[in-house]
C-alpha cells in the first residue's frame, strides 16, 4: 500500500475524546508551498483566488491548473 | 451575474466556474470564506449593494447563487474589541458577543434577500443538518438505516463490542479534517472506525458521549450527488480491501477501489428526494451502503460534500450539471 496512515499519539487527550474522534491520523506528507499558497487565476470575467490543496496524503508541488 | 460563496481550497468550485465560462458569458463573482476582502455593504432601496475590493454589484444583478462552502463570507465587517480598550474583560466579552449577534443578523438578512432575488443552490451557511436527526427522519420516510447508539458509558460500549454483532464509531458532527498549512504543515483526519478492543483502552467509566452504529457487511457503498431530483451515483467496491473496508477515504493508492456509475432504484430515489425536501436541501451528497441482499442503507447526507473525485472517476459531469443550472437564469 502506498498510503500508510500514521496514528497520532494523543495520550490523555485521546482518552478524553469521544470514541469516534479519538483515533486521529496524521498525513505523513508535509504540505508544500505549491499546495498552500493562494494564486489569482486569470479567468476571463472575474478574478478568482484559489488555494490548491493536495488530495489526502498526496503532495502537490505546483498548482494543478 | 452568478455569485458563488466558497472557500479558496475547494477545487470543485473552480471546475464549475470553468464550465460556466464555457457555457455562457455570465460574470462570476467568487467570494471565499477564508479570505479577507475590503467590503462595503449597504442595504437601501430594497436591495443590497456590495463592493468587494472595489468591484461592486447589487443582488438585483444576481441571477443565481451557489452556497458551496463556508458560513462566514464577509469577515472583518465588525471590529474586534481589544481587552485593554475596555474597562473590564467581562465588558469586552459582552461587546464581542453583541457584535457577533449584529453580524449574524446582517448575514441572515443578506441571505433572506438573496433567496428572494434569485435561485440559490446549496445551504452552506452553517446549516448542516443534525446527523442523528437525519437518521430518524430517513427511517420515518422508509429508508433503511443501521441502528445506532449514543452513550457516555464505557460499559455500554463494552456491551456493544461483546455483542459480536459489529459496530463502527464516528463523529456525530463532522470528523476532524484539517490541513494545517501554517505551523505543522500536515493534514489531520479522523475516519469511521470499527469498534475494537483498543477503542476502549484507557477510557474512564464515564466517557465523552460517543456515537456507535451497527456495522453492515456491505457488498459495496454508494456516494450519491443530487441536485433537486437529479441523482448521480457511484458504487465503490471498498469491501474487499482491509484498508478501505470501514471507510473508503483511507484510500489505497496502489490498488484503488473500483468505482462505477450506479443507477439508484426509483423507490430509493423517491425517498431520498422526500428526505432532501424535508431538510430543505436542493443539493448535496448522500452516503449509502448496499448489503449482499441488495438492500440499501442510508448513512448520512452532507450539504457541502466533495463530489469532484467521484465525478472525475466515473465521468459524471457533476460540475457541468451545476454550471448548467447556474447559467440557466442568465439572460
Amino acid at each position: 500500500m502506498s498510503t500508510e496512515l500514521e496514528r497520532m499519539e494523543l495520550g490523555a487527550l485521546e482518552r478524553a475524546l469521544p470514541v469516534g474522534i479519538g483515533k486521529i491520523h496524521v498525513s505523513p506528507t508535509v504540505l508544500d508551498e505549491g499546495a498552500t499558497s493562494k494564486v489569482t487565476l486569470a479567468l476571463p470575467k472575474y478574478r478568482h483566488r484559489a488555494t490548491f490543496v493536495p488530495p489526502l496524503h498526496k503532495q502537490i508541488s505546483k498548482p494543478e491548473l | 451575474m452568478i455569485l458563488i460563496f466558497s472557500k479558496s481550497n475547494d477545487p470543485s468550485t473552480l471546475d464549475v466556474i470553468r464550465w460556466i465560462h464555457r457555457l455562457s458569458d455570465a460574470k462570476v463573482v467568487r467570494i471565499n470564506a477564508d479570505e479577507t476582502y475590503d467590503v462595503d455593504i449597504t442595504f437601501r432601496d430594497d436591495d443590497y449593494h456590495v463592493a468587494i475590493d472595489g468591484d461592486g454589484f447589487r443582488l438585483a444583478d444576481v441571477s443565481s447563487a451557489w452556497l458551496r462552502k463556508g458560513s462566514f463570507w464577509f469577515s472583518g465587517l465588525f471590529p474586534q474589541v481589544p481587552e485593554d480598550a475596555a474597562p473590564s474583560r467581562a465588558f469586552a466579552q459582552h461587546v464581542e458577543h453583541r457584535l457577533r449577534q449584529e453580524d449574524m443578523r446582517l448575514r441572515e438578512h443578506f441571505h433572506y434577500v438573496l433567496r428572494r432575488r434569485c435561485e440559490v443552490l446549496g445551504s452552506a451557511m452553517g446549516s448542516s443538518p443534525n446527523k442523528l436527526t437525519v437518521l430518524e427522519m430517513a427511517r420515518e420516510l422508509g429508508l433503511r438505516t443501521p441502528p445506532f447508539c449514543v452513550s457516555s458509558s464505557r460499559q455500554q460500549a463494552r456491551d456493544l463490542l461483546d455483542s459480536g454483532v459489529g459496530y463502527i464509531s464516528k463523529a456525530m458532527s463532522d470528523g476532524i479534517y484539517l490541513f494545517d498549512v501554517h505551523e505543522s504543515r500536515r493534514g489531520y483526519f479522523t475516519y469511521t472506525e470499527a469498534l475494537e478492543e483498543d477503542s476502549l483502552d484507557g477510557l474512564e467509566p464515564r466517557m465523552a458521549p460517543s456515537f456507535f452504529q451497527r456495522y453492515v457487511d456491505k457488498a459495496f457503498e454508494l456516494r450519491v450527488f443530487f441536485l433537486d431530483d437529479v441523482f448521480r451515483a457511484v458504487a465503490i467496491f471498498s469491501q474487499n480491501d482491509e484498508q478501505t473496508r470501514v471507510d473508503y477515504r483511507k484510500y489505497n493508492d496502489q490498488t484503488p477501489n473500483r468505482m462505477v456509475p450506479y443507477q439508484l432504484p426509483s423507490d430509493v430515489q423517491r425517498k431520498l428526494t422526500s428526505l432532501a425536501e424535508r431538510l430543505g436541501l436542493n443539493t448535496g451528497s448522500i452516503d449509502l451502503i448496499v448489503d449482499h441482499a441488495g438492500e440499501h442503507y442510508f448513512l448520512e447526507v452532507n450539504p457541502v460534500g466533495q463530489f469532484g473525485p467521484l465525478s472525475e472517476a466515473c465521468n459524471l459531469s457533476i460540475e457541468r450539471l451545476i454550471a448548467e443550472r447556474l447559467v440557466s437564469r442568465e439572460h
